[in-house]
């Protein structure tokens, strides 16, 4: 059954806690954090955000503030990616990675106009990132801050979130372009509104200082009423996620996998002007090849392929699952794994060990779910 | 939460109920809203012998797998089948269509070990 919390040790947001029990959720932990798992059933709220929309509250991800003269080649220092590729106003995605090209952890940047800009890390990292972003910092103009304490966050995700966001901010929501970010006034202060998300389906991240948050949540959810928005827990989340093949820290992502392991290669730039941590490891390692891939599994034989289950090939392990779990909008058994790229390929057909027996599965290429754009 | 006055039940939120042929036995109501939406059931063996809080099958939600235990000793003489393509039938009828198996006990007195509604009611 579900993790009980035990909450004397656990973390709680504004927005969290009390708040979400008493719309009925059903609380978990997750990592430090006592989360909502799901408010009606973890299916309904997931097509839910398919078919119409959905607010999440992701309180718990954090924020680290990067400022000064020196912040953007401090940046360029601690990112795969490469900064210069993107202008103001538009987030992107990189990975924070270790001398021997392992990942320490996968943000979003935001460069906000020059000399600011903010990463948005996961909640499990917080702590990490700051230190090993403060023990990088050899730049005497760049400042790191960890606001993660006073920021909160919430997710609108779905085909209808453009309307509800518009009507929330007064604006027009539906011309943020994909992963654009604006700063929209609200309440007497202001949140930023980034047309990303984590869900495979349009929507949009916005974020604030915790004062506001009930307030934003609240507008929110009577704005999304006609269009039938609902709050969303953990559980959708990671369903949704899984589907749209977006890697989660902890699970396809660790400081000992590599990022051209795991369909990640694309943001790191061994091309960008400036060195930058772990670039020898990964010149070396996407020289040698990877010998073992993210993958897509889908069960063959019924049954629900979760994480840390090992998969084999004619009688040999060629891996183990990373994420897996019932998905519903392809109304699939399947999960992503982590196999050997020389025995594997897409189309084979593996078995998945589950409890005492193994199940047929197919190896498959990710995502398992596209929007229709 | 439903609790059916004419069933018997473990403290592990599993029922049966006494009939001609065996025992049938199921998860509660209470069992099937904590696991929500159920996806899979990996049913018991016909012909297996279980013994009392020992795994009987397991149940697998969205979230995550659970283990059904044997509410009596015995020989499972019958499985629901039909759980197999319909497994979200445990969330819509736990006490009638979503029963899981028949047991035909090894030792009848472990019955006078079981919950009464009342008791079950109490505990929840």
């Amino acid at each position: 059954m579900l993790t009980e919390p035990c909450e004397e040790t656990l973390k709680i947001t504004l927005l969290m806690g009390d708040f979400h029990k008493h719309a009925g959720a059903k609380m978990i932990t997750f990592g430090d954090w006592e989360v909502p798992a799901y408010y009606t059933t973890i299916i309904e709220e997931h097509r839910c955000v398919r078919e119409k929309a959905g607010i999440f509250d992701v309180s718990h991800m954090g924020e680290i503030v990067i400022s000064g003269s020196d912040a953007r080649a401090f940046l360029q220092y601690v990112l795969t990616n490469d900064i210069d590729n993107y202008d103001y106003g538009t987030a992107f995605y990189s990975l924070l990675c270790n001398e021997r090209g392992g990942i320490v952890d996968d943000v979003f940047v935001y460069p906000v106009t020059e000399g600011q800009y903010f990463l948005i890390v996961n909640a499990s990292n917080i702590e990490k990132d700051h230190a090993w972003l403060c023990a990088h910092n050899a730049f005497s103009d760049a400042h790191i801050e960890n606001v993660s304490e006073r920021r909160a966050m919430i997710a609108c995700q779905g085909p209808r979130s453009n309307e509800i966001v518009s009507r929330v901010f007064e604006c027009d929501a539906q011309v943020i372009g994909f992963h654009k970010f604006i700063e929209m006034p609200y309440g007497g202060d202001k949140a930023v509104i980034s047309a990303s998300g984590y869900t495979g389906e349009r929507g949009f991240e916005i974020m604030f200082d915790n004062d506001l948050g009930h307030t934003i949540w609240n507008a929110l959810l009577k704005a999304g009423e006609q269009y039938g928005l609902q709050p969303i827990g953990f559980g959708a989340r990671d369903t949704l996620r899984i589907e749209a093949g977006c890697p989660l820290y902890g699970h396809e992502l660790t400081d000992d996998i590599s990022p051209f392991e795991v369909r990640c290669g694309w943001v790191v730039k061994l091309e960008k002007a400036r060195d930058f941590i772990g670039k020898d490891s990964l010149v070396k390692a996407k020289d040698r090849g990877v010998q073992r891939k993210l993958f897509g599994l889908e069960m063959i034989e019924r049954s629900v392929p979760r994480e840390n289950y090992e998969v084999f090939k004619n009688d040999e392990r060629v891996g183990q699952i990373t994420s897996g779990s019932y998905l519903p909008s392809v109304d699939k058994n399947a999960a992503m794994a982590l196999l050997n790229a020389t025995q594997v390929t897409s189309g084979d057909t593996v078995e998945v060990l589950i409890r005492s027996r193994r199940y047929k599965a197919l190896v498959t290429n990710l995502p398992f779910y596209k929007a229709q754009r | 939460m439903k609790v059916a006055h004419e069933l018997l039940y473990t403290p592990t939120h599993e029922w049966i109920k006494q009939e001609d042929e065996g025992i049938v036995c199921g998860i509660t109501d209470h069992a099937q809203s904590e696991l929500s939406d159920i996806v899979f059931v990996e049913l018991p063996e016909r012909g297996k012998t279980v013994a009392k809080g020992a795994t009987l099958c397991v149940v697998e939600s969205v979230k995550a797998a659970s283990d059904i235990y044997a509410p009596i000793s015995g020989t499972i003489i019958k499985v629901n089948d039909a759980l197999s393509s319909a497994p979200e039938t445990l969330n819509s009828d736990p006490y009638g269509e979503g029963w899981i198996c028949v047991i035909e006990p090894s030792d009848k007195g472990e019955l006078k070990d079981l919950l009464s509604a009342e008791q079950y009611k109490a505990k929840l």
